[in-house]
């Protein structure tokens, strides 16, 4: 049953690619499931939204879409953004399906750069738009020679990478894109995600799944799987602090916060970056006159 | 008594390729035996094959034919074509060979040279060195020269390196080409009385030399060679010393 | 009569010693008919080429035998050399043992590589990779192939520990200090590129990544061609100083005689891909059999 009818224009197939192109992108993502950490290589479609705008995400979403999923889109944890607004609607126009900001209500969520702060059950899927999937594309630039090290598991020079940084800036200084051991087998790029989502990957119940539509490939999560950031045991592996800071907005201190810096004044403020979560927050304090438990991170 | 060397038939013919393949003989069916603790001379003039003889037994030469059989504390072996591994072992542990003249890498000190000839993994680095202190000391070399190269030494003090190295593991059996070529009166005494004391601790000698001065007194038998016939005769001391009064 | 005392040296307590140490009876490596052919390769390649034919083009099919029907052993502890000219297949014949290349045909056991039951040429990748890694060491000639310039020093040392499961900045820093010592990097450029190491300083540094995980098998692929004189010397009395210290076994490729009898007890002569001379090294250079190793002789300076 299709929840907004009216919203479908008409001379499109369902979810835009069409039915055949659907079904290769499923068989790939059951490969990426059955080999976790694996990237499975497909033949990436042109869609009306230009390369490098998260079309890898959105060829899983509308290969996965059906009648009655409930779609969230989000943007470095906002779902106002220009990218997840125009995602929203491409989905919304070619499908009908319902679309929510609320985590909780989303059976299939697309994001780019953040995993949201509410904890995600088993029913849920989670898709990442990814830039660049190879990880180890930062110390051998041939696709060749990267495939058999992957291959051979052979990650001595990605390790290599990490021992130069915590050598000369004494801690591991990659951000954004930290990598990742799969299943105790590969080495995975999770997306530019900061640090502070990386653990929310170990031993998550829901299904992840990354597409990079300009590289071409997909790989995934599968719920329940180990992921386990790469660390030395003297250089243990840190998420972003924000101590002492909390949100602006909501007076959350238990979610990633966004810098903000006032132009006028130049004073420095922090919100939420999840939205969604930062106004769910809001509202229930305003009706219960109290904050709500947090409920976020593996940390609990 | 057992022996502790049998050579028969030793026979050493150089092929020389760049020479279009001309051949040279250098010795023909050397016979003799050695027995243990035995001071054995070999005489004869220059080109007689007397060197040959050594290198072959030590393989530094590959014999035309013959055979040298030796009783190593593992069993008797033909050390003229038993494997290369064997001679390795042999060298290290029971054979020792004093060359005519000292080759050494510049670089390395006098009391190094001779802790190399202990082999290691029977020796730490430590003992090794005071072991080869207390031989260079025996061969009177000055401690002062210990830790310089033997290049820097005169002929004398080298070649008593020389055969400090080569008696360093205590060899069961001890070739020495021409030991005291190069060595003044003093020098030569010296390792008289060294390859004595290495006799009465066991060793057996084979010592090939010109300088009858010295080793006419010490050898047990001697071993003629003559340059036309290669052929060679035996006998003691004494035999020789009336050879040479004709 | 008199003058010297040996007292203190008994003879008796060497020798008793001596049956602690058999001739070992099983050798590290066991290389047979090892052969590498670049080309497509005929039935006649191997036939038509060599020493007597005076090339290692096969005339029939144009493939390069680059070496052929190889075979050795080398014994634990034990230093063996590899001699020839420029082509002559020698340092194909370690890349082959070292998995650079693939080889064409033959067998290699290694004796910490399943007790030295499986021939090391067939394994997989990974395993190839392993035994690379664990249970060798190579050092090149030209220091590009074997260390990555733009890593540390420290780091191209961190790289092989890496591999063998050391997740420890601290430790690895510790051991990579340690080798660097034992082959005189000054301490103060580990943290440095080795881009801008002198040549003889990279060798260093390559053969400190080589003994990294105590390999007990080390290559030696002409590591001193190219070096001044003096920094030659220098290599060449550290090599000779680790193989002392450590017990490794080591194979010296070369076409340096002088290199050569300096390091080695044993040489393989090798000419057009083929070994025509196998011996003790003081018997190739005292009495050489083959015509090729008596002008090779003759030809020292």
């Amino acid at each position: 049953m299709m929840a907004n009818k009216k919203a479908v224009r008409p001379g499109y197939n369902y979810a835009f690619l069409d039915e055949q192109t659907k079904k290769e992108i499923r068989r790939r993502i059951l490969k990426a499931v059955a080999i976790p950490g694996y990237q499975v290589p497909f033949a990436s479609r042109e869609l009306p939204i230009a390369q490098g705008w998260g079309t890898g995400g959105l060829q899983l979403t509308l290969a996965l879409v059906g009648p009655d999923d409930v779609v969230k889109v989000i943007d470095q944890g906002s779902d106002d953004v220009v990218n997840a607004v125009n995602i929203r609607r491409l989905l919304l126009q070619t499908t009908g399906v319902k679309t929510t900001e609320n985590t909780d209500a989303a059976s299939l969520i697309q994001t780019r750069h953040r995993i949201p702060e509410e904890r995600l059950g088993d029913w849920q899927t989670l898709v990442f738009q990814v830039p660049y999937p190879e990880p180890l594309r930062r110390v051998e630039p041939s696709e060749v020679k990267t495939r058999e090290m992957h291959a051979e598991a052979d990650y001595s020079r990605l390790w290599v990478y990490l021992y130069e940084d915590i050598v000369r800036w004494r801690e591991i200084t990659v951000g954004a894109q930290y990598p990742v051991l799969v299943n105790k087998r590969y080495v995975m790029d999770p997306s530019p995600i900061p640090r502070w989502d990386v653990p929310k990957l170990h031993m998550a119940a829901n299904l992840n799944l990354f597409g990079a539509g300009r590289e071409k490939r997909i790989y995934a999560v599968p719920p329940y799987t180990r992921v386990q950031p790469l660390e030395f045991e003297d250089h243990p592996f840190r998420v972003e602090s924000f101590e002492g800071k909390s949100c602006a907005v909501c007076g959350s201190t238990g979610s990633f916060l966004d810098e903000l810096l006032d132009n006028h004044t130049g004073a420095r403020r922090y919100t939420c970056s999840d939205t969604a979560y930062c106004a769910k927050r809001l509202l229930s304090e305003k009706r219960h006159g109290q904050r709500p438990t947090r409920r976020t991170d593996g940390g609990d | 008594m057992v022996e502790l060397l049998r050579v028969t038939g030793l026979t050493k013919v150089f092929t020389l390729h760049l020479l279009g393949g001309r051949t040279v003989e250098a010795c023909r069916d050397i016979e003799f035996a050695l027995r243990p603790g035995e001071i054995l001379g070999i005489q004869g003039p220059s080109g007689a094959g007397k060197s040959t003889i050594l290198k072959c037994i030590y393989r530094t030469y590959v014999a035309t034919a013959g055979q040298a059989w030796y009783r190593s504390l593992r069993g008797s072996v033909d050390l003229l074509a038993c494997p290369v591994q064997t001679i390795l072992a042999l060298r290290r542990f029971e054979i020792g060979y004093v060359s005519q003249f000292l080759r050494v890498v510049p670089r390395v000190s006098a009391l190094q040279v001779v802790a190399e000839g202990l082999p290691r993994n029977e020796w730490t680095q430590s003992r090794a060195l005071q072991e080869a202190a207390r031989l260079l000391e025996h061969l009177r070399i000055p401690c002062d020269l210990w830790e310089a190269s033997p290049c820097t030494f005169s002929g004398g003090e080298q070649q008593r390196v020389n055969i400090a190295r080569a008696v360093a593991h205590r060899p069961r059996l001890l070739l020495m080409d021409e030991p005291t070529a190069s060595l003044d009166h003093e020098s030569r005494r010296l390792v008289q009385e060294l390859i004595l004391e290495l006799k009465r601790q066991g060793s057996s000698i084979v010592v090939v030399s010109h300088d009858w001065q010295t080793f006419n007194q010490i050898t047990d038998r001697v071993l003629r060679l003559d340059q036309e016939s290669k052929a060679c005769v035996t006998g003691g001391s004494q035999h020789v010393e009336a050879a040479a009064d004709h | 009569m008199g003058g010297i005392e040996l007292s203190g040296l008994n003879i008796a307590d060497t020798f008793s010693g001596l049956q602690g140490n058999p001739v070992p009876d099983e050798p590290l490596l066991r290389v047979r008919g090892l052969t590498r052919i670049y080309g497509r390769g005929c039935a006649e390649c191997v036939v038509r080429t060599g020493p007597e034919a005076g090339s290692n083009i096969c005339p029939i099919c144009a493939s390069i035998v680059a070496c052929a029907g190889v075979s050795f052993d080398l014994y634990a502890g034990e230093m063996m050399g590899v001699v020839g000219e420029s082509g002559s297949g020698k340092s194909t014949l370690v890349q082959c043992l070292y998995f650079d290349h693939t080889s064409s045909a033959g067998e290699a056991y290694l004796k910490s590589y399943r007790g030295g039951a499986v021939n090391m040429l067939g394994s997989s990748a990974q395993e190839q990779r392993h035994i690379r890694h664990h249970l060798m060491g190579m050092v090149y000639q030209n220091p590009h192939q074997g260390l990555r310039l733009d890593c540390t020093a420290g780091g191209n040392i961190a790289e092989k520990l890496l591999t063998a499961g050391f997740f420890h900045v601290g430790r690895i820093r510790e051991r990579a200090s340690e080798l660097l010592r034992r082959t005189e990097v000054p301490m103060e450029r580990m943290d440095h590129l080795p881009r801008h190491f002198s040549g003889g300083m990279q060798q260093r540094v390559q053969i400190a990544k080589a003994l990294a995980n105590n390999p007990p098998l080390v290559f030696l692929d002409e590591v001193t061609t190219g070096l001044d004189v003096s920094v030659q010397a220098r290599v060449l009395d550290l090599i000779r100083h680790l193989h002392r210290e450590l017990g490794l076994a080591m194979l010296v490729v070369s076409h340096n005689l002088d290199v050569i009898r300096l390091l080695t007890d044993y040489t393989l002569v090798m000419k057009s891909g083929r070994v025509v001379e196998a011996g003790l090294t003081d018997q190739i250079l005292g009495d050489p059999q083959h015509p090729y190793t008596q002008l090779l002789v003759s030809s020292l300076l």
